[in-house]
């Protein structure tokens, strides 16, 4: 038969009938969005959230190799897979807060010796490494661990809305998978930086620091953290940074506790990475008053408990980027925005400090790639 | 875990490309109707086409969309600024392994001392798909 024939035989067949098939249709198409409307609507959201949870597999297993290959470059034990899957899988609890009076000195504990073990467990397994390779192997596992828990509450969720079919449960996973790959490829950015030792965005506040230091005689003042004398156009200026070229954040909370406690200090400055808003620029630099510190948020609690303490003004210079600049090597727009950064601190100082006067300057941030 | 999109995924891109064949030859019905002088016969098969037309581009353009990427690879070159503080001369190269924002780096050609790191930045941040 000719496709002249089937339209002949189409376009004979009378008006009525062929309004007849697509009423029919229509029907058909209102009573299954009636009746399997929302059925249809979850099976698109499953497969939505299956799709970001695919992506973020990749990242963690993509991950998991990489911390693999690293540390098979200093120990080729066949145990190293199950090692890692130890260490991936490694948690902290934080403490009660019930009663919440010392909860910051329970955490700062918790965490202490979270690091301790952590970093005896990698000793363990690298034991001739330097120091500074040791903290760069260290954050690596750190982005693999969090990389394992985003794909394992995700999956979690997951799975249990196939189970339970809760349209809220999966509209929420659904929801929250374009951030929650957001902060997963931010993650996957810092491997790189973190395998090879580059500096990364959130090391603005270190840089910046750094730059004021470069030359000066520095020592240890806390914990993986570095201080300097340096003159400032007649003023005292102490500058707070962690240890670097490792991937270091140091503890720049008890630094600034244990100077503050020792001598009279008139101002203390902190400078840091922020995150932008969308529409705002990478390196913009601003000014505020205030502890720029993230984290968790015992080292912002001492120095505000010791600035409150002594009435000490807390001035915050940031420089803005977004997540995934904060974790990947740093762009050229954050070395302007350091150096502008630079220029603020130093106006600031002139502004608002007297010759004679002493200023704590803390460059607050993960110091990878950036030395003193 | 989570399903690996394969056979579904092929199963449905072969309906919509057979409901986008489906949807040309309502488009030739319709052209043929309204020739034959049957308008409004015409009118039910474009309006049948065009529908069939917009769903199958709009679920095939969502399904190749939404299929998974391999993680995405960097493909970005990293420079290193080096800097001469005694003459002044400043040099950019591709990162080695070592380099460190005010370490130490290259001679300098021009008055053979060490010359320092000032910036390790990355020049684009191309995600490439694998």
């Amino acid at each position: 038969m000719n496709l002249d024939a089937v339209l002949q035989q189409i376009l004979s067949s009378e008006w009525d009938s062929i309004g007849l098939i697509f009423q029919a249709i229509f029907i058909a198409l209102f009573l299954f969005s009636i009746f399997y409307g929302q059925r249809f609507q979850i099976w698109m959201m499953l497969k939505n959230v299956e799709v970001g949870l695919n992506k973020i597999k990749r990242m963690r297993d993509n991950a998991r190799q990489v911390i693999l290959d690293s540390l098979k470059r200093f120990n080729n034990d066949p145990s190293l897979d199950s090692t890692i899957d130890r260490l991936l899988e490694y948690f902290w609890i934080p403490p009660t807060s019930i009663d919440p009076f010392g909860i910051v000195g329970k955490i700062d504990h918790i965490l202490n010796v979270r690091e301790r073990r952590f970093r005896w467990e990698l000793k363990s397994i690298v034991p001739n490494i330097d120091e500074s390779r040791l903290r760069n192997l260290e954050n690596l596992i750190e982005i693999g661990i969090s990389l394992d828990q985003i794909y394992r509450v995700m999956r979690h969720y997951y799975l249990l809305g196939k189970k339970t079919m809760s349209l809220f449960l999966i509209y929420q996973a659904e929801a929250l998978m374009p951030t929650i790959l957001q902060e997963a490829e931010a993650l996957t950015d810092a491997i790189k930086s973190f395998t090879t030792g580059q500096p990364i965005g959130d090391g603005v506040g270190s840089l910046v620091a750094a730059r004021f230091i470069y030359g000066a005689e520095k020592k240890i003042v806390s914990e993986d953290t570095v201080m300097a004398e340096v003159e400032f156009e007649g003023r005292k200026l102490i500058v707070i940074k962690a240890l670097g070229p490792g991937g270091n954040v140091g503890k720049p909370g008890e630094a600034v506790e244990k100077i503050l406690e020792s001598r009279r200090v008139d101002v203390v400055i902190m400078v840091d990475a922020a995150l932008k808003l969308e529409g705002e620029e990478v390196g913009e630099v601003a000014e505020g008053v205030g502890a720029a510190i993230g984290g968790i948020g015992v080292d912002k609690f001492k120095i505000e408990e010791e600035a409150k303490k002594f009435n000490v003004p807390l001035y915050a210079v940031v420089v803005k980027e977004s997540m995934s600049d904060a974790l990947s090597t740093m762009k050229w727009e954050i070395y302007v925005g350091a150096e502008k950064a630079i220029n603020r601190i130093k106006r600031l100082i002139r502004e608002k400090t007297n010759v004679g006067d002493t200023v704590v300057l803390v460059g607050v941030g993960n110091t990878i790639g950036i030395g003193q | 875990m989570p399903v690996k999109n394969s056979i579904g995924f092929f199963i449905a891109f072969l309906l919509m490309i057979a409901l986008i064949m489906f949807s040309i030859f309502f488009f030739f019905l319709a052209v043929d109707a309204y020739s034959q002088g049957f308008k409004g016969t015409a009118l039910y098969y474009s309006m049948a086409g065009l529908m069939g037309l917009i769903l199958s581009t709009y679920t095939l353009t969502k399904m190749i969309l939404r299929k998974p990427s391999i993680s995405t690879i960097l493909d970005y070159e990293v420079r290193t600024l080096l800097q001469c503080l005694k003459c002044g001369f400043s040099n950019t190269r591709s990162f080695i392994n070592g380099d460190y924002v005010l370490g130490f780096g290259d001679e300098c050609p021009r008055c053979s001392s060490r010359m320092v790191i000032l910036a390790i930045y990355k020049t684009t941040s191309k995600k490439k798909e694998r």
